[in-house]
């Protein structure tokens, strides 16, 4: 599910240009609330959040293996980074 | 590495595609409610629909292929007057039942249905052009093998 979720939130970014707040990657990502199984999350904005800095080598939270998001340098504004391939 | 999960969506897609593709040909239902699901564009296509929300434009959809390809073996439901009632257990016993049976070809179905509704499973939710037109594809080409079986 967190494969899914990461999906959709690289979707989201896309939808909205490469670059979008939180607060539309959350609108974005809602929408599939269920299916995500976001319910699990007691807060499950925090979750998507988490996610976003654990997969951004621009986040102290990175986890060193996939470096998809980028911060902006707003606050609270993330991008998608390009694929390499 | 950096696009990896939207990188998989092309496989998604053609495992879609194969899914309508190895359908069995019981009818027009299934491909038309995929259809009008379609017709939601590429962000939506993938939302849940509900038999009550579809069933003017489906009945609609199914008469005027009745017309056009003289089908036979419709269900009777098309035969008469507009019920939204019947047409609605049509679409809850045939298409909505039959998208989410396994394929015996390409095995888990890629809807599944909540509370009376039908949902795409979230790894087949993939809202681009690409995918869009790839499903679209299969689906006008599985109809066109659907009428010219019917009209041999």
């Amino acid at each position: 599910m967190k494969r899914l979720l990461l999906r959709k939130i690289q979707f989201a970014l896309r939808h909205h240009g490469g670059t979008a707040s939180l607060q539309d990657i959350y609108a974005y990502v809602e929408k599939s609330y269920y299916q995500l199984e976001l319910d699990r999350y007691k807060d499950w904005k925090g979750h998507v959040n988490k996610q976003i800095r654990a997969h951004s080598s621009d986040s102290a939270s990175f986890t060193g293996k996939e470096d998809l998001f980028y911060s902006t340098g707003n606050k609270g504004i993330w991008g998608l980074r390009q694929s390499n391939t | 590495m950096a696009m990896s999960g939207i990188a998989e969506t092309d496989t998604t897609v053609k495992l879609f595609c194969d899914f309508i593709d190895s359908s069995e040909r019981q009818g027009p239902y299934k491909m038309n409610v995929i259809k009008i699901m379609l017709k939601r564009g590429h962000e939506e296509w993938f939302q849940p629909i509900s038999a009550d929300s579809i069933a003017n434009e489906y009945y609609d959809m199914v008469r005027d292929q009745c017309e056009t390809h003289s089908l036979d073996g419709i269900s009777k439901v098309f035969h008469k007057p507009f019920s939204k009632a019947e047409v609605e257990n049509h679409l809850s016993s045939l298409p909505f039942a039959k998208l989410t049976t396994e394929s015996p070809r390409t095995g888990k179905s890629p809807f599944k249905n909540a509370n009376g509704k039908l949902i795409v499973r979230e790894e087949y939710c993939i809202p681009t052009k690409e995918a869009h037109v790839a499903i679209q594809l299969a689906v006008e080409n599985k109809l066109e093998d659907y009428f010219k079986m019917k009209q041999k």
